[in-house]
C-alpha cells in the first residue's frame, strides 16, 4: 500500500525550512539532499540528515494510508512555499511518484524509495534533562564566532567543547568552549540538574551542530538535552535533533587559562572601545587586521595603517596597572568579543606583547575570551 | 582630486616594494638536474658561449661583516673594538663578527658561548634585522643607479651585470670603484668587490681581498684567475669533496681543471660536470634581477623513479629544506603549500594547500608536503620528479598572528634555532647540518 496524506501547508513549510540548512549541502550521496517522509498512526514524520546532524520533525496529518517515500527537500520546500493553499496532499504512485495536489495546483514529483535512506540513530531518552533554550543560545551566541573554520587548524576546533563541572559550592555549571588556535571563548552558566553525561573531559559538537542547536533554543523556552558517548540528542516539542559528536581531544585550554597573569589589567568602557575598533579596522590589511594598542597608565592610543588606504588613530581614557605597553592585535577579534559582552567596563589583563590576553568584564561574570597578540 | 591621491600612494607603493631588497627576488624554481640529453645540449652550449661569456662583466659586490658594520656606524664608539652580533643568549650563534673580532679567531656561526671565551673583551650585541633591512635598501638603491640587472642575494650581496652600462659608466672595474666610494660616502660602509665574466668568477674575486676590496679579473683571464687558488674557494665544494679530491692530488682549482671530465663524473656524478665547467670558469647563469616574487621553490628530477614510500619521503624532506631555508634567505613565508609529482609516464599533478599562517619552516613544510603526496599516486606510480613551492608569501617581517597552544616562545626559539643552522651552513656548506634522515650516505662522500 502506498502513503497518502493530507498535511496543514504552513505546519508543512516550517518543518520543511528547518531541515533545509542539514539537506542543502552538495554531497556525494544523493539521497542526502532528500528528505525522508513517513506516514504512520496520526502523524507525518519528515526527517533529514547529512550523516552529522540528523533532525526529525513530527507534523499532525490525516493519514489515509501508511507509507514512506524521499522527495528533494529544496524542491519540496520550494512547492510549499508558493502555494497558497491551507492544505496539501501527497500521494505515493508507481515508480516512486510522488503526486501533490494543493489547491488548483497538480505536481508530479519524482522521489527515491525510503528503504535507501540512511537510518536514523537510536537514542536513550532516559538521558535526557531540561535546559532552558535561552541559557543554550546565550552559551553559544558567546563562543559561536571563534569556532575554526574548516581546515584552519591542525587541531579538533571546528567545533565547540561543552563541559559540565560542579562547582565547590556545590553548584553545577554547563560550559561552552571555542578556539580557532587564536583565540578562546569560553561561556559557563548555572544550571539546575547536573549533566551527568557531560564527564570532565566534555564533548566537542561540530559547528554545523551547534548552529542547529541555536536554531531550537531560540523557539523553544525548555529543550531536552542528553550527550551520549557518540553523539548529542537534543528534543523540543515535535522535533529531535541528533548530532554526531566529534572524536579527539580539545586542546589544554584550562593549562593557558591558568597560565595568564590577571595582575595588569586594562579597565576600559566597552561601547567606546568597540566602536573605536571598529573605526581601526577601516584601516587595517584585510589578511590580519593589525591594530596597534599603546597603553600606559591613563590611556589607550589605537592605531592602523594599510598600504593601500591610509591610517588611523584615535586616543581612549583608560586604566591600566602596568609599565607602558605597546603590542598589537588583530581588530576583529576584539570587535567580535567586546560585541558580545553585556558591561558597560571590560577588563583586559595584558601582560607582554607575546603572551595571551584575557577579557572579561565584572557585569558579565561566566565569560572570558583569550586573544593572542600579533607580532608587529 | 581623490583619485590622484590613491595613485599617488599605490606608486609610492610600489616605489617602496622595488627597492625593498626581500620583498622582491625571483619567479621561478631553480634549474631541475637535467637529464642526460638535455645535460649534453647544454655542455654544447657553454662551450658556443664561452666567447660571449667573455663579453659579459659582472660584478659581484659583498658587503664588508655586514651585521658588525651597521652597529659600528650607528655607534661610533665601537669603532676598532671587536664587535659580535648574534643570538639573543648564550646559547646562540654569531651571525657577523667585526674584522677586529675575527682576529681573536671569531667568525659567524660560532657559539655565542665559545666567542665570548676566545674574545672577552668582545662587544656583543643582539641581531637588528629591520636596521639591518633599512640600510640594505639604500645600498641595493645605489647599485641600481648603474643597471637594472641587480640581482641581491642577501641584505648584504648582491650581482651585477653591468655589460650595458659602460657605454654610459665606463669600465665595469671603473663602475665597480664608483659604486664602492657611494657606498663609502652616502651610507659610510665598506664593500669588497669582484669583476669578472660571470657570476661564479666574480663572487670568488669579491671574496679575495676582504675587506674594502676590488678584484678584477680581465675579459678570458678567469682560467688563469683561479688556477692558484684552493678547491675549497669554489662554490659547491664543501669539505667532502676537498677530502675526495685531496685523496686524488687536488690541491688548486687549476688541478681540479686538468683532471678530465670522465674521471670526475665517474667519482662524483652529476656534480663531476659542475666540478669541471666550473675549475675552468665556465658559468652562463645570468643576473636575475628581482621582480615581484610570486612563489619559493624547489624541484628535482630522479636519476632513477621512486617508487618506495621511505625514499618518496627522503626526498621530500630535502626538497622542504632546501624550500625552507631559501625562504628564510629571501626574509618570506609563505601560506600556500605546492607539491609538485611527475610520474614516469610524464604525467603531472599538483595538489596545494593553504595554512593557517605563512610558514619557512621546513618541518612545517615537510610535514603539509607529506599529506599532499598522500593524495597523489605517488607509489603506485613509480615518480620521476618531486617539487614543493609556496605561494601567498608575505614578508617575514610583516605583522604576524601569534598561535594560541603554540604559544610564543616556541615560535620564537624555533627562529632562533633556523638562524643558527641557517648561519651554519653558510658557513660551512650547505650540507652541513641536516636532518638525520638525509644524512645516510653523508659519510662515504
Amino acid at each position: 500500500m502506498s502513503m497518502i496524506v493530507n498535511l496543514s501547508r504552513e505546519e508543512l513549510l516550517a518543518k520543511l525550512a528547518s531541515l533545509q540548512n542539514v539537506t542543502g549541502k552538495k554531497g556525494t550521496i544523493a539521497i542526502l539532499s532528500n528528505v525522508l517522509i513517513e506516514a504512520r498512526n496520526e502523524a507525518v514524520e519528515i526527517t533529514g540528515t547529512d550523516l552529522e546532524v540528523g533532525i526529525r520533525n513530527r507534523v499532525q496529518a490525516e493519514v489515509r494510508a501508511e507509507g514512506a517515500i524521499t522527495l528533494p527537500s529544496k524542491k519540496l520546500f520550494e512547492i510549499v512555499r508558493e502555494s497558497d493553499a491551507a492544505q496539501l496532499s501527497m500521494e505515493v504512485r508507481d515508480n516512486n511518484w510522488v503526486r501533490i495536489k494543493a489547491g488548483s495546483s497538480d505536481y508530479n514529483l519524482a522521489g527515491m524509495p525510503a528503504e535507501e535512506y540512511p537510518s536514523f540513530p537510536e537514542h536513550d531518552e532516559g538521558a535526557l534533562v531540561p535546559l532552558p533554550g535561552e541559557l543554550l543560545k546565550d552559551l553559544i551566541d558567546k563562543t559561536f564566532f571563534s569556532i575554526a573554520q574548516e581546515g584552519e587548524s591542525q587541531f579538533n576546533l571546528t567545533g565547540v567543547l561543552v563541559q559540565g563541572e560542579q562547582k565547590d559550592g556545590g553548584s553545577n555549571v554547563l560550559k561552552m568552549i571555542s578556539s580557532d588556535g587564536h583565540r578562546l571563548s569560553l561561556m559557563e552558566r548555572e544550571i539546575d540538574s547536573p549533566l551527568a553525561v557531560i564527564r570532565e573531559k566534555g564533548v566537542i559538537i561540530p559547528r554545523k551542530g551547534v548552529q542547529e542547536i541555536r536554531k531550537f533554543a531560540e523557539g523553544n523556552e525548555i529543550l531536552q538535552v542528553g550527550f551520549e558517548e557518540k553523539q548529542a540528542v537534543i528534543k523540543s516539542g515535535e522535533s529531535l535533533m541528533v548530532i554526531r559528536l566529534m572524536n579527539g581531544d580539545f586542546p589544554d585550554y584550562k593549562g593557558i587559562l591558568n597560565g595568564i597573569g590577571r595582575e595588569r589589567r586594562l579597565s576600559i568602557e566597552r561601547a567606546p572601545f568597540l566602536n573605536s575598533m571598529k573605526r581601526m579596522n577601516l584601516f587595517t590589511e584585510d589578511r590580519y587586521n593589525a591594530v596597534t594598542f599603546k597603553i600606559d597608565r591613563e590611556r589607550l592610543v589605537l592605531s592602523s595603517q594599510s598600504m593601500d588606504i591610509g591610517n588611523a588613530k584615535d586616543e581612549l581614557p583608560a586604566k591600566y596597572d602596568g609599565d607602558p605597553i605597546e603590542l598589537g592585535f588583530n581588530g576583529r577579534y576584539f570587535v567580535e568579543v567586546l560585541q558580545v559582552l553585556a558591561s558597560t567596563t571590560v577588563q583586559i589583563a595584558i601582560n607582554s606583547e607575546e603572551s595571551p590576553c584575557l577579557v572579561q568584564a565584572e557585569e558579565d561574570p561566566g565569560f572570558l575570551s583569550v586573544i593572542m597578540p600579533m607580532k608587529l | 582630486m581623490e583619485r590622484k591621491d590613491v595613485n599617488l600612494s599605490t606608486l609610492l607603493k610600489i616605489t617602496e616594494r622595488r627597492h625593498h631588497p626581500c620583498a622582491g627576488a625571483r619567479v621561478r624554481y631553480d634549474t631541475p638536474q637535467a637529464s642526460p640529453a638535455r645535460r649534453t645540449a647544454a655542455a654544447n652550449i657553454s662551450q658556443a658561449n664561452m666567447t660571449a661569456n667573455r663579453e659579459r662583466r659582472i660584478i659581484h659586490l659583498d658587503m664588508d661583516a655586514f651585521y658588525a658594520s651597521v652597529e659600528v656606524l650607528d655607534q661610533p664608539a665601537l669603532r676598532g673594538r671587536p664587535v659580535i652580533v648574534g643570538g639573543g643568549s648564550e646559547r646562540g650563534v654569531v651571525s657577523a663578527a667585526s674584522y677586529e673580532a675575527r682576529r681573536f679567531g671569531v667568525h659567524s656561526a660560532l657559539p655565542i658561548a665559545t666567542a665570548r671565551r676566545l674574545c672577552p673583551e668582545g662587544v656583543f650585541l643582539p641581531v637588528r634585522m629591520e636596521r639591518y633591512r633599512e640600510v640594505s635598501a639604500r645600498i641595493m638603491e645605489i647599485f641600481r643607479r648603474y643597471t637594472p640587472l641587480v640581482e641581491p642575494l642577501s641584505l648584504d650581496e648582491a650581482f651585477l651585470d653591468v655589460t650595458g652600462s659602460r657605454p654610459l659608466f665606463g669600465p665595469a672595474e671603473e663602475i665597480a670603484r664608483t659604486i664602492k666610494e657611494l657606498v663609502r660616502t652616502e651610507i659610510g660602509l665598506t664593500v669588497s668587490a669582484g669583476v669578472a665574466g660571470s657570476k661564479l668568477v666574480a663572487k670568488i674575486a669579491s671574496d679575495l681581498r676582504k675587506p674594502d676590496g676590488l678584484t678584477l679579473v680581465p675579459p678570458g683571464g678567469e682560467r688563469e684567475f683561479l688556477a692558484n687558488l684552493p678547491i675549497g674557494k669554489l662554490w659547491g665544494v664543501g669539505q667532502a669533496s676537498r677530502e675526495a679530491l685531496g685523496l686524488m692530488g687536488v690541491r688548486t682549482i687549476g688541478d681540479l681543471g686538468r683532471l678530465p671530465l670522465s674521471l670526475l663524473e665517474g667519482k662524483f656524478g652529476k656534480h663531476g660536470r659542475h666540478l669541471h665547467e666550473a675549475a675552468l670558469g665556465i658559468d652562463n647563469r645570468e643576473v636575475e634581477p628581482e621582480r615581484e616574487m610570486k612563489s619559493v621553490g624547489h624541484e628535482e628530477t630522479f636519476a632513477a623513479d621512486l617508487t618506495r614510500r621511505q625514499d618518496l619521503e627522503r626526498e621530500l624532506l630535502a626538497l622542504a629544506v632546501r624550500v625552507g631555508r631559501r625562504l628564510r634567505r629571501y626574509g618570506v613565508r609563505g601560506r600556500t603549500v605546492t607539491l609538485k609529482v611527475k610520474y614516469h609516464d610524464f604525467k603531472q599533478v599538483t595538489r596545494s594547500a593553504t595554512l593557517t599562517a605563512a610558514t619557512d619552516d621546513e618541518g612545517e613544510i615537510c610535514r603539509e608536503a607529506g599529506e599532499l603526496l598522500a593524495r597523489t599516486e605517488a607509489g603506485r606510480k613509480p615518480v620521476r620528479l618531486l617539487g614543493i613551492s609556496l605561494a601567498n608569501l608575505a614578508e617575514a617581517g610583516a605583522a604576524r598572528q601569534l598561535d594560541l597552544f603554540a604559544p610564543g616562545h616556541g615560535q620564537a626559539k624555533k627562529e632562533g634555532l633556523h638562524r643558527a643552522l641557517d648561519a651554519i651552513n653558510d658557513k660551512y656548506g650547505s650540507r652541513s647540518i641536516l636532518p638525520a634522515a638525509l644524512m645516510e650516505g653523508e659519510e662515504e662522500k
